[in-house]
């Protein structure tokens, strides 16, 4: 059964960065609909499509909206993360890459349902190319009263900014946003309050990935129920899978959620290279932890890596490690580029993220002792902002990569730890 | 030595000079308007400083804070917490090598190796005729074009050492 | 006033403000919840992450629910019912965490840090934190130490990164000197170049900064804290008097902290007073009162200096000699010791003139972002002049108006009260006239060009070594304590007024308080004992 692309159906198409091309193709079909539309139906259908947020947390989208305070004289704002910075994830880099109006097109949909008078692209430093490609989108969107004051006539305003970043994971966590955009350190802001309440410039906003508001046109489109047909029960819609690493074909593929994971590497990816067996399997960016090989058929949905002791799906990016891999190396890169991000804010993250470097490090030049592993394990868990010990969810990340690839692939942390070492303790 | 204190009473780099004149002035001004606050505007003034003069030198940074009516210290606070931005002058061309999973797995660290043996310097270090910096970069998403770099703003896909040579030439015309 | 609500902490039932947060209010009833990054003057941060407490709520069958994740208790608002745990398990754990977590990149500097026996590594160490550390790698980050201000020094190897100093230059003082650079376990506090931490309000960083980063190069290497004693006082600098303590040892002043006071200082005080104490100790003190006989002046103690004194003055109070005695009560001078010169004035003689001393302002009080206002007034008690010459009335001059009379021969004898806390506070141009006046008595407390002129000096004490109030700029007359001794054989100027206006009793300073205050019908506001709590 192939699944008919939604969102990458205008992948390959000639010119569909043009506007007169986009629109030859469907494109900009949703604001007929959207500005007909009185907004609190449009909530309700997005509420009843069961999108939930593509940036990596798969909070329910429609939900997330409805925090926005009813009695607010305003401006509210629309920021949409363009941060993509998880390791493994570039999926959005794809969609502006091939399809741009399509981001545009959502950034009105969304804006107009939540009654947004202005739209930031937060977009991270890192993607020169595609900052260049939204500006000149966002350009002939104005050009064609898409964007601007009365937007077709429907009275709606809208002004867009592209706003670009400089370098930092840290502001793809939402209030470390907000702080990138005002101008200052990404440093996460304690909440609450949340955005909804008192975000950008201290006014209620919204904030979503870019996915997630590629989204929203379709489900105006064709519905909230056609919407929820695809994918599974509490995981609904499309979704775009990244899989890079050790595969044949490393690519972005739009599967409906809930695939098995081992299917998405197998017959989509091209399977592992060099006709190597796949040893784990990253499933939703490096934060989540790793499936270990005998767990590949976990289903790819916001349900599905808990069960196998990962922290979630993430951003679906999987990243595929053959037999050959060292995991201690692996734990090492991730480890590092945690430490590397690490905003410094909080306690726990910034001295504990430098220090589980450091005793990684050790234990690959064997220069560690046994109890450095439980010692790593120990620090995992003095981190995270789920147990309430970190402001924000990079420690999360650290902590849930430490653990889970100590638990499922402790063997490999112990050959190396007692193969150099002098140390008798 | 670790225990001479460094002394921030004078300027580091005393100039009388401006650095940014006058159409950077403008430029900076003019993006101020995009934004309810002008701090908001100074992540992109960096970038557009940066871009025209190479680097984020003392002098430029309190031109800017001027400009946005903020402290000088608050422009350095947040310039400094960035990794693209830089206060020290750079080479001609900026090698950004990605060092993250999936271009470790794919190769990167031999691609890095070979800049380094064929470059002569460090990630962090610019080669003795200013021609390139090389630097290490965190995931950049391009994992489907692993392992990837990013030179000058351009993303190279796929690199393979014995493709250097080739990429360093091209650049350095 | 709203109605308070009542929380569970550890196990006792507490009445606490609503609205308040946790730390606060738990604080309030003398419990310690401890923390870095918090200060109530300052926003909340919530970022060392050492506050963590564990909540829950009764559920309908009472039954209490503790909420899975730890919350940090400066940024939760105390609700009725909640229920608050601080010797759990969980947090006993985190906070070990915590304080190895600050620990790994922190230097052994005890022995050579100022901060030890203050400092809240220390203390939260050796209550809340592990007995070793399990940090056995060498690669600690080291940066360098810095000097951000002219009297600031920022040792940032100890630095645990509570951005307190940054808040405090952002929302207090308002001129964001300080700021953190770089990012994660590189970041420090730094300024930019050129642009140092050298506003008035610069030295209140070292006393928020909870470890030995911030440090005063006034203070460098003086004194070990635990030689220290406080004494609550007050800043005589300028009519703000803003609420201080006076940390001294042996007789000498070290340093001068601020004491909280929410309705004249906050927690703060400007460098004025702070590094204003100075003179106390100036080679220019009066250490012991002298008349002049023979063109030499001649030492005296105590009782001698009274009589002198007496001797001096009363052929122009019985009238034999032309010329009215004029009293100038100084501004610098405390309410009693104006008091007790005044209420003698108008007992001696009803010709005596009662002076108001110069007083000496600059144009404008300068206010900071967050409200701290250093007044424009450069004397502490102007106001109890006033309340002194409202209360005993004519005849009254100012000082323009006394040196007129004495130009024009009407004034016989002068007592001129001084105490001003700098060298030659009498401007020169003065001098010649006050000389005119048949007799100068100076009393006053650093020689000069005044004193040499005077035919009797009363070598006085400074604010710190007397007891007495002033009255502030916003009419709260605020007593201070005595904390040393004057120099040599200078004299407490009460107890030298007392003797010399004739009491008979032993003399009690707080009954002369009340006497004063009775009299006079004074807003005594009393002293907030709080020290500085950081």
């Amino acid at each position: 059964m192939s699944f008919k692309p939604i969102l990458t159906k205008n992948v390959g198409i000639s010119s569909i960065r043009k506007l007169d091309v986009y629109r030859q193709n469907g494109g900009y079909n949703s604001l007929d609909k959207l500005f007909k539309t009185p907004r609190d139906k449009l909530l309700q259908t997005v509420k009843d499509s069961g999108l939930r947020g593509r940036g990596g947390a798969g909070f329910p989208t429609g939900l997330k909206w409805s925090f926005l305070p009813k009695d607010h004289p305003g401006p509210f704002y629309l920021v949409v993360n363009f941060d993509e910075s998880e390791p493994g994830t570039f999926k959005d880099r794809y969609l502006c890459d091939q399809d741009p109006h399509q981001i545009v097109e959502g950034v009105i949909a969304t804006s107009y349902i939540t009654n947004c008078a202005k739209a930031y692209i937060f977009i991270r430093g890192e993607f020169p190319e595609q900052a260049q490609i939204l500006q000149k989108t966002v350009k002939q969107a104005y050009k064609a009263n898409l964007l601007g004051k009365n937007i077709l006539g429907s009275g709606y305003d809208l002004e867009c900014v592209v706003h670009r970043s400089a370098g930092a994971y840290i502001c793809g966590e939402e209030t470390g946003l907000l702080e990138g955009l005002e101008g200052r350190r990404g440093w996460p802001r304690l909440k609450p309050p949340y955005p909804a309440v008192e975000g950008a410039f201290g006014k209620p906003t919204v904030i979503n990935n870019i996915e997630t508001i590629c989204c929203v046109p379709h489900i105006i489109n064709n519905g909230p129920a056609w919407f929820a047909s695809m994918g599974t029960e509490k995981s609904t819609g499309p979704k775009l899978f990244g899989v890079s690493g050790h595969v044949n074909k490393p690519g972005v593929y739009e599967l409906p959620l809930g695939i098995p994971c081992r299917k998405l590497i197998e017959d989509y990816a091209g399977g592992v290279r060099n006709g190597k067996r796949c040893k784990g399997a990253i499933p939703g960016g490096v934060s989540m932890g790793v499936l270990t090989e005998e767990e590949l058929d976990c289903p790819l949905d916001f349900e599905g890596p808990p069960k196998y002791g990962c922290m979630g799906l993430g951003t679906a990016g999987v990243i595929v490690m053959d037999e050959d891999t060292c995991m201690v190396t692996a734990l090492r890169n991730i480890v590092r580029f945690f430490a590397h991000e690490s905003c410094g804010q909080c306690t726990p993250c910034r001295e504990g993220s430098a220090w589980m470097l450091q005793i990684i490090n050790r234990i690959l030049a064997g220069d560690a002792a046994p109890k450095d592993i439980d010692l790593l394990v120990e620090l995992a868990d003095a981190q995270g902002m789920m147990p309430g010990k970190t402001i924000c969810g990079l420690a999360d990340g650290t902590a849930w990569s430490v653990r889970v690839f100590i638990k499922k692939f402790r063997n490999e942390f112990e050959a190396k730890v007692k193969s150099k070492s002098t140390v008798t303790v | 030595m670790v225990w001479e204190p460094k002394d921030r009473l004078a300027a580091a780099e005393p100039t009388t000079e401006s650095a940014l004149g006058h159409k950077l002035q403008n430029a900076v001004t003019a993006l101020c308007k995009l934004y309810p606050t002008k701090q908001a505007a100074l992540l992109p003034t960096l970038h557009k400083v940066q871009a025209e003069l190479g680097n984020l030198s003392d002098q430029a940074m309190i031109e800017v804070a001027q400009i946005l009516e903020i402290s000088p210290a608050q422009v350095l606070d947040t310039a400094a917490f960035y990794d693209m931005y830089t206060r020290q002058k750079r080479g001609k061309h900026i090698i950004g090598v990605c060092e993250s999973l999936s271009c470790e797995l794919c190769g990167g660290g031999e691609l890095l190796n070979a800049l380094k043996n064929t470059l002569k310097i460090e990630p962090g270090q610019t080669t003795p005729d200013g021609k390139f910096t090389l630097i290490t970069m965190q995931c950049i998403g391009a994992c489907d074009f692993a392992p990837a770099m990013i030179i000058d703003e351009k993303l190279y896909k796929t690199v393979t050492p014995d493709q250097l040579d080739k990429i360093l030439l091209e650049i350095d015309k | 006033m709203a109605e308070k609500v009542t929380i569970t902490f550890n196990g006792k039932k507490l009445k606490v403000d609503p609205g308040e947060m946790v730390l606060t209010a738990v604080e309030k009833h003398g419990y310690e919840i401890p923390h870095y990054c918090f200060h109530e003057a300052l926003s909340v941060a919530g970022s060392c992450r050492l506050c963590a407490v564990e909540v829950g709520y009764p559920d309908k069958e009472g039954n209490v629910k503790m909420m899975s994740p730890l919350v940090m208790s400066c940024q939760t608002p105390v609700r009725e019912g909640m229920v608050v745990v601080s010797d759990s398990e969980k947090v006993t754990q985190h906070r070990k965490a915590v304080m190895e977590f600050l620990l790994i990149n922190h230097p052994l500097d005890c022995p050579v840090c100022d901060q030890a026996g203050e400092c809240y590594l220390q203390d939260y160490s050796f209550r809340y934190g592990r007995p070793v550390s399990r940090f056995d790698n060498d690669d600690k980050f080291v940066p360098p130490k810095k000097q951000v201000g002219e009297n600031i020094m920022l040792y940032a190897t100890r630095c645990i990164l509570c951005t307190r100093c940054v808040r405090f230059t952002r929302e207090i003082s308002g001129g964001a000197e300080l700021a953190v650079v770089n990012r994660g376990s590189h970041s420090e506090i730094d300024v930019f170049p050129g642009k140092p931490l050298n506003d008035k309000l610069s030295g209140n960083v070292v006393d928020i900064c909870p470890v030995g980063s911030l440090l005063d190069n006034q203070f460098l290497f003086k004194q070990r804290a635990w030689f220290l004693d406080a004494t609550d006082s007050i800043c005589p600098r300028c009519s703000r008097g803003c609420n201080i303590s006076i940390h001294h040892n042996k007789g000498v002043i070290w340093r001068i902290k601020p004491r909280k006071n929410i309705m004249v200082n906050g927690h703060w005080i400007c460098n004025d007073g702070r590094y204003g104490f100075k003179f106390v100790h100036a080679d220019q003190r009066l250490t012991t009162s002298q008349v002049r006989r023979n063109g030499k002046m001649v030492d005296l103690d105590g009782e001698e200096t009274a009589q002198q004194a007496q001797h001096l003055l009363a052929p122009y109070l019985k009238g034999e000699f032309p010329g009215n005695v004029a009293v100038v009560l100084s501004p610098a001078a405390t309410c009693e010791e104006q008091f007790l010169l005044a209420q003698w004035a108008r007992n001696a003689s009803d010709q005596v003139q009662l002076v108001s001393g110069p007083v000496f302002s600059e144009k404008e009080d300068q206010t900071f972002k967050g409200g701290f206002t250093i007044s424009a007034e450069k004397v502490p008690n102007r106001r109890g002049v006033k309340k002194m010459l409202d209360h005993f009335g004519e005849p009254a001059l100012t000082f323009p108006e006394l040196l007129k009379a004495i130009e024009k021969d009407q004034i016989g004898a002068v007592w001129l009260q001084g105490g001003y806390p700098w060298l030659n506070w009498c401007p020169a141009e003065n001098l010649g006239i006050l000389r005119k006046a048949p007799v100068l008595i100076v009393q006053d407390i650093l020689s000069g060009a005044l004193t040499e002129k005077a035919d009797l000096i009363i070598a006085g004490a400074a604010f710190a070594e007397k007891n007495g109030c002033f009255i502030n700029d916003q009419e709260f007359c605020q007593s201070f304590d005595k904390a040393i001794e004057p120099p040599g054989d200078a004299l407490d100027d009460i107890r030298f007024l007392w003797r010399f206006v004739g009491r008979d009793e032993t003399f009690e300073w707080r009954k002369l308080q009340q006497e004063m205050t009775k009299t006079l019908g004074l807003n005594q506001e009393t002293n907030n004992k709080e020290t500085i709590s950081s």
